[in-house]
């Protein structure tokens, strides 16, 4: 709703931010407001020429997340059946990053409260986890196994229900 | 599920029996329709099923990250394979995620599979039973089908591996006659650690297996849909049923005794949304008595009575009765927020308000009137005579068998004259006996502003058809469009549970 009347009256305002190593990023008011700590900010006058610092976000995330802000706020409120479709579309797209930037932009979600995107960066890393063996799953976010082979298999038989799977019988662990 | 009726008296036989005494289709399969209807009722899953369903973000990528991968003999192929990005930096940054951002990773998986993820590294093992536990029985079951014994075991191990607390579970696919012992424990394992939303169905038959007693020790439960169960005894148990923070309740095919449901409803200080759905004979008599229920929905059961005896923020009465022989009386005794009521059936239901049954012709005396009232749906046929009385109540009516006289003899009655602002008008046929009762409406109702109506096939009636039958119609604002639904009926989030208006 503010959203709105901002693009209606001063959609000029244009709200400056500058990631940890030093680079300065502008969006309009509306995408800012999509994040609570960015909007707190501009709430408590905080926004000036020089632009809020955000300690914990690298430019790379940082611009993803302009990006993304953006877009959202531009079509936050009426959103036509078209529209909401598009909106799903560039969710889809943005979303398509490597693991390290899936990291980077859970991260940067959390840390500048970034609603909707946490959600769609969180679904994403339940989307790649799905349908793999632990020791995919270990290859594709480079988590280090830090179970003794005893350990790990004490835990597979404890939860044999969890691991098993019927077609076809396979080791998975 | 004879030998089983006999012990259980005469509630059960009286089930069976009407079961029995159907002819066509018979019992079995008539049970077989009946519980998946009952299961589409129910709410939403907390994690679909099916990948497919899972995420709108990743369509595309569904089919690269299906089971399929798992059959790959070479894992590391198929990992690559799977995942086709840019390679990491080879960090294991996901585990320094902070503990609640991987929880939400992990409750978007399946019960499986984020069972699955202890087995990663030791941060996850420790994320998952930090993580409140889903259930869903879907999510457990073999590809090659249902093995009971298999899930159940399942299920069992999958509670007791975690320490609590239990947000939610969802059983749909167990018939639980030959695991009773399971069936006990796994209640009481759901009580101890403080589940708070439940979906339990047993697959019959038979139609009377004992819910254990420890349900009604789950304190923390804040939704609960129970189908197919005999309830336990509530109004002569030990302990009080502990449901003091319990919001939704929804009793599907399951049998309780009139006094138990009584007890039991006592004891729901916060009870909003009730429903019983396909209750058979029993209770033969829904009293509704409670200090915070808002909406109360029977389903397509047979009761002999629908009693709102005192009911304070009771919003809504929705009524998708079965005909039976009997005419089922609605009472309502005091319901002083009461603002949608339907679908009353005229030739089913008579309606009794404070105390005074409600019959065509009558003077109506402000105790027996519902001022709070914004919607009524009813079930009308205008070809009958007392029906469109009973619909208008209007002061006086003498005897007039031709109808287009019997309308003009009507008047007009305080509803048209100053509330009625909205008609909808369902099934709608260009009869003349209709067309004559929207003429009445039209012409006595003065602050009519949108009349919608379908058709027999759901196309929007033509203006002038209207015309042609010599009606002065109000041009319709919007026209309204019907969802009447179950899963509308217990949607409080819906101004109308009946109609959508809809851009024109």
């Amino acid at each position: 709703m503010a959203a709105a009347t901002d693009d209606a009256g001063d959609s000029n305002e244009m709200i400056r931010v500058v990631s940890s190593d030093g680079e300065h990023f502008e969006m309009p008011e509306a995408a800012a407001n999509l994040s609570l700590v960015l909007r707190h900010m501009i709430e408590d006058d905080c926004a000036d020429a020089a632009g809020i610092p955000l300690a914990v976000v690298a430019a790379k995330p940082l611009a993803k997340i302009v990006d993304y802000c953006t877009k959202h706020a531009a079509k936050s409120s009426g959103l036509t059946i078209e529209e909401a479709e598009e909106l799903k579309r560039f969710d889809a797209e943005f979303i398509e990053v490597d693991t390290d930037m899936l990291y980077d932009l859970l991260v940067a979600a959390d840390f500048m409260g970034v609603e909707g995107l946490s959600k769609l960066a969180v679904q994403r890393t339940a989307d790649l986890i799905k349908g793999k063996t632990p020791e995919q799953n270990r290859e594709t976010f480079g988590i280090v196994n830090d179970f003794t082979p005893e350990e790990e298999e004490e835990i597979c038989k404890e939860n044999e229900w969890a691991f098993q799977i019927t077609k076809p019988p396979s080791r998975l662990c | 599920m004879d030998a089983a009726g006999e012990e259980e008296g005469m509630t059960y036989n009286e089930v069976v029996e009407y079961f029995n005494s159907m002819q066509d289709p018979p019992a079995q399969e008539r049970i077989d329709c009946i519980i998946p209807y009952l299961i589409s009722l129910l709410p939403a899953p907390f994690v679909p099923a099916q990948p497919e369903a899972a995420g709108a973000s990743s369509d595309s990528e569904v089919d690269l990250f299906s089971f399929t991968s798992s059959d790959s003999e070479d894992d590391s192929a198929a990992a690559v394979h799977a995942f086709p990005s840019a390679p990491g930096d080879g960090e294991d940054h996901i585990s320094r995620l902070p503990d609640d951002v991987l929880s939400e990773i992990i409750s978007r998986l399946s019960t499986k599979e984020a069972a699955r993820t202890m087995a990663l590294s030791t941060r996850w093992r420790g994320v998952w039973a930090k993580t409140s536990l889903v259930v869903d029985d879907a999510h457990l079951m073999d590809s090659d089908g249902p093995r009971q014994i298999t899930v159940v075991r399942a299920i069992s191990r999958c509670v007791d591996a975690h320490p609590g607390p239990v947000r939610g579970v969802r059983v749909t696919h167990v018939a639980f006659y030959d695991h009773e012992y399971a069936l006990r424990r796994l209640v009481a394992s759901l009580a101890d650690k403080n589940v708070e939303d439940l979906i339990l169905f047993n697959r019959p038959w038979p139609l009377n297996m004992p819910l254990p007693d420890d349900i009604l020790r789950c304190a923390h439960l804040r939704r609960l849909y129970l189908g197919t169960w005999m309830f336990p005894e509530v109004a002569a148990a030990a302990c009080p049923p502990a449901f003091e923070n319990l919001r939704e309740l929804g009793l599907f095919h399951c049998i309780i005794l009139d006094e138990d449901f009584d007890a039991l409803l006592s004891h729901c200080h916060k009870l909003e949304v009730l429903s019983l759905v396909m209750s058979y004979h029993c209770p033969s008599r829904l009293r509704l008595s409670s200090p915070s229920l808002r909406v109360a929905v029977e389903w397509m059961s047979s009761f002999d009575e629908v009693v709102v005896d005192e009911a304070p923020c009771l919003e809504r009465l929705l009524l998708q009765s079965i005909p039976v022989s009997e005419r089922v009386l609605i009472k309502i005794v005091r319901a002083l927020r009461l603002e949608v009521l339907g679908i009353l059936d005229l030739q089913l239901h008579a309606l009794e308000i404070g105390g005074t049954a409600i019959r065509a012709g009558m003077f109506v005396r402000s105790s027996a009137k519902l001022p709070s009232l914004k919607i009524l749906a009813v079930k009308v046929c205008l070809a009958i005579e007392r029906e469109i009385k009973l619909l208008s109540i209007p002061r006086a009516s003498p005897e007039i068998a031709n109808r287009v006289e019997l309308w003009k003899s009507l008047g007009s009655c305080e509803c048209l004259k100053s509330h009625l602002k909205t008609v909808t008008i369902q099934g709608f046929r260009k009869q003349d006996y209709e067309l004559l009762c929207l003429n009445y409406l039209v012409s006595e109702g003065k602050v009519l502003k949108t009349v919608a109506f379908f058709s027999e096939d759901h196309v929007s009636f033509a203006y002038k058809d209207v015309v042609a039958a010599e009606i002065t119609l109000m041009f319709p604002k919007d026209l309204a469009k019907d969802r009447w639904s179950f899963q509308s009926a217990i949607d409080l989030s819906l101004d109308d549970p009946f109609f959508c208006s809809v851009e024109v």
